[in-house]
Order: structure tokens, then sequence, then C-alpha cells
């Protein structure tokens, strides 16, 4: 056997935990040979151990899940080619090959190369043909990516104090705050197309990111530049925050979606300034008015109080977050013998008085009854005329039960976000609003869940107007976290650079945090890990719905004092 | 056709790869499969084996820690625009993401204009956090083996470095540098030689 065999076949069992002298042993004719090989293996093994920061770990997996997230909406906005066009393409290719190759080989050029005016022209081309507001987003971000790239390099290797290449390095950073500039279109226009909410959350993310990366680099880059370099520098940073601020804004908080509607004001109520309208679906809609909607009755600016049930009402509205833009509201006496249709739920019938989700619809001798199944508690399609008295002469009246009525096919999403004003096992109220809590719903908590957090929820609205959640986001309690920042500092937080991602790294549970007599947050013995009930109570062992809880994805875990509570519930 | 003709070839590319077809798991070619599909947890899953192997292989070779960080990061955004082309024929996924990571790294070298590797910085975690005197001690011995791994050949400090920081086997750090496993062991043996006498003092031959 030769030395190179015996040698790679005795790394591999130390690589499997035998020792040097138990190699040797086994290749005693050639141990001479081997031993110094071996012991300097070992030396290069233990040098290699590098270890993995944990958080970075974190952060790569959800960059990895962002990135996916931005290359499925690529591809789902990519057209797709038959056999013929591919061979076709790839022809016309082969003619521009050494087109090619000269963009291939500019793409390592540098400001000032022959090639880089070649770089830029393709990279604008690049641009150009983007049209995915995602995908042009991800596009900017690699460019912006590359300037920051270059200027790094340029500081590092021009010479600055020549006017002529100092020059050149300001045009080049006034060239990054021209990306940055352009990325701010590109998240502002991201935000007018409509993009999901979990996809902009990523994106949100990501740019972060992009920006810590870029900014970590640039700072280095004027620590080593001249005194000469540092203003150009310095100003592309600041400029490139901004820009990235700007950026962050636009994508957290997209222009509404707007949508109009109009029906009948099933109820008005003040104090949590909402209302719920009937409209011609089977599901009323519940509408918040926030203080800047643009309220009139009758023609005249009102606030919210004058609103009446009964009131035939025009509305246009955030169809995200269930937001009311403008109300156009006409009390019955204006608005009678108007023409209008709604839906409701029979709550009650008296001869020809019928009420329907709370309005009065009469029927005369020239109504259309349409009646199937058990009145009460069936849903009833009404169009009718308006009465002065607020009540409603119907023309047509169908009834039917609520079994057979036809659901929406797709649930309206909801979300918006708004203040914990109560918790409940199964109901919480966000700024007003119930929302109900199933095992399907996902509740991710920064912080401490108490009430008074924001909560940022994304549901679905059922068929009696109320909201399902699909997922919770509690935010802020920001006395809370820095109640107990002391504590987090002393039992996790050890490489001192958690700040990073936003310093939220305890698993909080959907329970208010019982505290000791010394103000610090006691376990909570149930379900101490990431799942948890979202109850107030604890002990009973009723059923009650088990939504997830989850830590945000780029938070390390477990900390140290939750393996420790884990440690001693075992 | 064309397509037929390649997926009708590809076991017969596999066994051809002799000892290379043990590392083309099943599972492994589902995994790269999804993750073609645009499923986020295959990739994740890809990413979770392959991260710790790769920064390794950054680190040592870069030796600083932010910028080996920001390269891992570079591969596997590399690793997720490439794995629609990835395809298996004479190279597994783990020896193809490592090939990224390499050409990145050459390229961001290249660019610096500096010597392959370089002294490891302060910051660059060590792996006995708790004990001072022996952090202090593997400083020394990462300072001395990088200096060491300096003055090898590009081919012997590739081999050896795939071999060691990147855990990986003759066959896939054959795969990588496009060499055969009979090349790589001769690499490695002779990598580890000048290593040693570079280590105690004696310079290279």
């Amino acid at each position: 056997m030769k030395i190179q065999d015996s040698l790679n076949e005795s790394l591999d069992l130390l690589k499997a935990g035998a020792s040097v002298a138990e190699c040797l042993a086994r290749y005693p004719e050639e141990s001479a040979d081997l031993e110094p090989l071996l012991q300097a293996a070992v030396v290069l093994r233990q040098a290699s151990a590098i270890p993995l920061r944990p958080q970075f770990r974190a952060e790569g997996r959800a960059r990895v899940v962002g990135a996916m997230a931005a290359l499925r909406s690529r591809q789902a906005r990519a057209p797709t080619f038959g056999w013929a066009w591919r061979y076709a393409i790839a022809g016309t290719l082969i003619v521009f090959l050494s087109t090619m190759q000269v963009i291939r080989v500019s793409a390592q050029s540098l400001p000032g190369d022959v090639l880089y005016p070649v770089k830029r022209t393709v990279e604008q081309v690049q641009l150009t043909l983007t049209f995915s507001p995602t995908a042009k987003l991800e596009l900017t971000n690699q460019l912006a990516d590359k300037r920051v790239q270059e200027l790094v390099a340029a500081a590092n290797d021009r010479d600055l104090d020549d006017p002529k290449q100092r020059e050149q390095f300001q045009k080049q950073a006034e060239k990054l705050v021209q990306s940055q500039a352009s990325r701010v279109q590109e998240a502002a226009s991201l935000a007018d197309k409509s993009v999901a909410a979990s996809e902009r959350q990523a994106i949100a993310a990501q740019v972060q990111q992009d920006f810590e990366r870029q900014a970590a680099k640039l700072w280095q880059a004027a620590e080593r530049a001249p005194e000469s370099a540092q203003p150009a520098l310095r100003q592309a940073i600041e400029k490139a925050t901004e820009g990235y601020q700007k950026a962050l804004a636009a994508v957290a908080t997209p222009e509404p979606r707007k949508d109009k509607v109009e029906g009948v004001l099933g109820a008005v109520r003040p104090q949590d300034r909402v209302v719920i309208i009937l409209r011609d679906k089977e599901v009323p809609l519940t509408l918040t008015i926030p203080a800047d909607s643009q309220i009139t009755r009758n023609g005249a600016a009102v606030t919210v109080e004058a609103l009446a049930s009964g009131d035939l009402v025009k509305v246009a509205y955030d169809r995200d977050s269930l937001r009311a833009i403008s109300i156009e509201a006409r009390s019955p006496a204006q608005a009678r013998g108007e023409r209008v249709e709604f839906a409701g739920i029979v709550e009650s019938q008296q001869n020809d008085r019928w009420v329907v989700s709370g309005r009065t619809v009469l029927v005369g001798p020239g109504t259309d009854l349409d009646v199937r199944g058990p009145v009460i508690g069936a849903q009833a399609r009404v169009i009718a005329e308006t009465r002065p008295d607020g009540s409603f002469l119907a023309t047509k009246l169908t009834v039917r039960p609520a079994e057979e009525a036809k659901r929406p096919e797709t649930p309206q999403r909801v979300q918006f976000t708004g203040t914990i004003d109560n918790i409940a096992p199964t109901r919480w109220l966000v700024s007003g609003r119930e929302i109900v809590i199933s095992q399907e719903t996902t509740i991710k908590v920064d912080g401490v869940l108490k009430p008074g957090a924001q909560a940022r929820v994304e549901a679905e609205q059922r068929p009696d107007g109320s909201l399902l959640a699909r997922e919770i986001r509690v935010t802020g309690a920001k006395e809370a976290d820095r109640d107990r920042g002391t504590d987090r500092d002393r039992d996790g937080d050890q490489d001192g650079d958690r700040g990073r991602n936003g310093g939220s790294d305890s698993v909080a549970t959907p329970t208010p945090e019982p505290r000791g007599a010394d103000g610090r947050a006691t376990p909570v013995p149930a379900r101490q890990d990431s799942r948890a009930t979202p109850t107030t109570e604890r002990g009973d062992n009723k059923p009650r719905p088990n939504p997830t809880v989850e830590p945000p994805e780029n938070r390390p875990r477990p900390t140290p004092r939750q393996e420790d509570t884990k440690r001693e519930k075992d | 056709m064309w397509q037929w003709f390649l997926r009708t070839l590809g076991p017969f590319q596999r066994q051809a790869a002799g000892g290379r077809a043990e590392a083309l798991s099943i599972s492994e070619e589902e995994l790269v499969r999804r993750a073609q599909q645009g499923d986020s947890s295959a990739m994740s899953e890809i990413y979770e084996a392959n991260v710790e192997a790769v920064y390794r292989f950054i680190a040592f070779k870069v030796g600083d820690r932010r910028e080996a960080e920001d390269l891992t990061h570079d591969v596997f955004l590399k690793v997720i625009e490439s794995i629609g082309s990835f395809q298996w024929r004479d190279i597994t996924l783990r020896a193809w993401v490592f090939r990224i990571a390499h050409n990145l790294i050459v390229d961001t070298l290249r660019r610096r204009s500096r010597r392959p590797t370089v002294a490891l910085d302060d910051e660059l975690p060590l792996p006995a956090p708790d004990d001072p005197a022996a952090e202090a001690e593997l400083k020394v011995t990462m300072e001395q083996v990088t200096e060491a791994m300096s003055q090898l050949t590009d081919a012997q400090r590739q081999a050896v470095t795939l071999r060691f920081s990147a855990d990986m086997s003759i066959e896939e750090v054959a795969q990588v540098m496009k060499k055969k496993p009979g090349a790589i062991k001769a690499l490695q043996h002779s990598g580890l030689a000048s290593l040693r006498r570079l280590l105690r003092g004696e310079g290279k031959e």
C-alpha cells in the first residue's frame, strides 16, 4: 500500500475519533513516516475548528427563506418557453457569445478600468428588463452591494492624495447615493403593487440586513481611508442610511389598497370608532374609523358620533387594514324612496314586520317573498326602498337556511396593527376589535404579552363578521423589556452583538407574565418552551385552543436561561 | 429528446462516478428537487447541512470573521440563484456548494490583491472561549498554521483546506477541484509533509 493511501485511511480514522497511536498501530511498517504527518494533521484540524456564531446561523436561515420567497415571486412572473423557442434562443446566444465573453470579463472590472462602462451598461439593461417589483428591488440591492464593494476596494487601493483619483472616488460615492435613491423608488413601487404582507416582511428584513452589511463595510473603509477620502465616504454612508430608512418605511407602510362599498349602517360603536355595514354580500363589513377619516352625513361634515344605524352609506376603505378612508352617509329621511340592497340574519318576524341584522324590514303586498326553511336565524337578502322612519319596505325578500347561504369563495384577509385591550382564552380584544383565537392561530411574541402591548394581526373575516386570527405578532411593551434587560444580558447575550437584530430574544409566553416579589419574571410552569396557550388562567384542565407561539426567526434559541428552566422542569 | 437522453444517461453517469455514487443519497436528490421547485424548507435544510463547513472553509481562507460571514451569505444566495441549473451528474450537492464557495473566495482575494491566506483577525471566534490559556495557545497555533499554509502551493492549500476545514472526503475534494482522487491523495500527502516542516521551522523543501 502506498504511503498516500495509508495516510488517507489514518486521517479518516482520526476523523472518526481514533488516536494517533491507534492509527500508527494499524500501519507499523510505515509508522515512522506517518507519525509526523498525522501530528501535523491533528494541529491542522484543531486550527480549522472555527466555530460559527449561533446568531449568524439564524440570520442566514432567515435570509435563505427571504431569498427563496423573492425567487419564487420572480419565477411566478417569468415567462416560460417551449423547446423550439429554447433552441432559437440558444442559437441567438451562440451568435452573441463573443459579446457575452466581453460582458463576463467586465463583471470583474472596477471604476477606471476600460471595461467598467460595459459592466454598468449591462447592469442598467438588467434593471430595465426586470419587471417584477420584488425582483427589481432584489437586483437593486445586489447592485448597491457591488457599488459598496467597489467603493471599499477603491478606498483601499487608490492613491487618494492624487487629485484625479480622489475626484474619481468622489464620483463613485455619488453613484452609490444614486443607487440608494433607486432603491427607494423600487421599494415604493413594490408597496404599490399589492405584494403580500408576509413577502413584504421578508423583503424588509432583507433590506435591513443588506444595509447593515453595507454600512459595516463602508465604516471599515472609512476607518482605513486617508483623511481626504473621509468626507465622501461619510456622505455616502449618511445618504445610504437615509435611503434605506425611506425604503424600509415604504415597504413597512405601503399605500392602502382602496375599495368601496355601499350599504346600510347595521351598527355604530362611537366609543370604539367601529361601524358595521350591511351590504349585498352575506358577510357584514366591520370597519374601524381612524381620526383622519372624512365623514359626511346629508352633505355636512360630521364626527362618528353623528352616524346612526339605518343610514345609507357609501364608504371608501383600505381593504388590508379594514380602516375607513371616507364615509358618505345619508339619513333614512334624506334617502327616502331609494332602492337599497343588503343581506343579514333574520332576528325576528312578527306578521309583516321582520328584523334583519337589526334593521326593520316591512313586507307588503308588492313584496316578492321567497322563503325556504325556518326563518329565525336564517340568511336574508333584502331589496327594498328606504322609508323616512329608518325602516325598509321590501320589494324582494329571499330567506335561506344559514347553512345554505353562499359562503365567500375566498375569505377576506384582514391585517391591522393595534393595542391589545384584553386577552381571554379564545378571544382577544385589539383596538376595540374582537379577534377569535383558534388552534391554527400563530402567535409571535417580541417582549411581553399583556394588555397595552402592540399587536399586528392577520386574520380572516368570518361570515358573521368576526375576525379569525391567522397570525398575531406582538411587539412593543418596551417598559417590560427594559425591566428585564439586565437579566437578559447576563443570561444570554454574551457577544454584545444582539442589538443588530432588534434585541428581542426571550421567548415569551402569551400569558401575562407573572412576576415575583423582586420584580423579575417568574417562569411559567406549563408549556415554557416555544408553544403555549393563550390563556390568562392556569391550573385547570379544560381543553382550550392551542395556537402556535413562535419566536422571531432571527432569534437565537434556546437561550441558556431557557435550557436551565427546562432542566429544572425535567 | 435531448432532455430524455440526459435523464436516461444520468444513472449511468452516477455509476461511472464509482465511489461518488454513495454520496448521492436519494434523500439529497429529493431535497434538491424540492429546492428547485422553490421549497424554502428544502433550501433551509441544505443551508443547515452545509453552513458550518462552508463558514469554516471560508474563515480559514480569508481570516476575517465578518468577511467570512458575508461571503458565507453570498455563497448561499448564489446556491439559491443557481440551484435550478444543478444536475446530478459527476458532482455531489456538497461539492457543488464548495465549488461556488471556492470561486467566490478566489474572486474576493483577487480583488484584494493579497496572498490567498492572511493572518487571522482578533475577532475570529476561537473554539476554546472559556479557557484563556488554551485560547492563547490555540491562537498562536492558528497563526502558525495560517502562516505555514500561506507557503503551500495553491493546489496543496486547497486540498488540505477542503479536507480539514470543510471535513470533506477525498472523493468530494476531487469533485470540487476537478481532479482524480489519487491526485488529491498525493496533494494531501505533500501538503501535510510541507506543513509539518514549516511548523517545525525547517522551511519548505
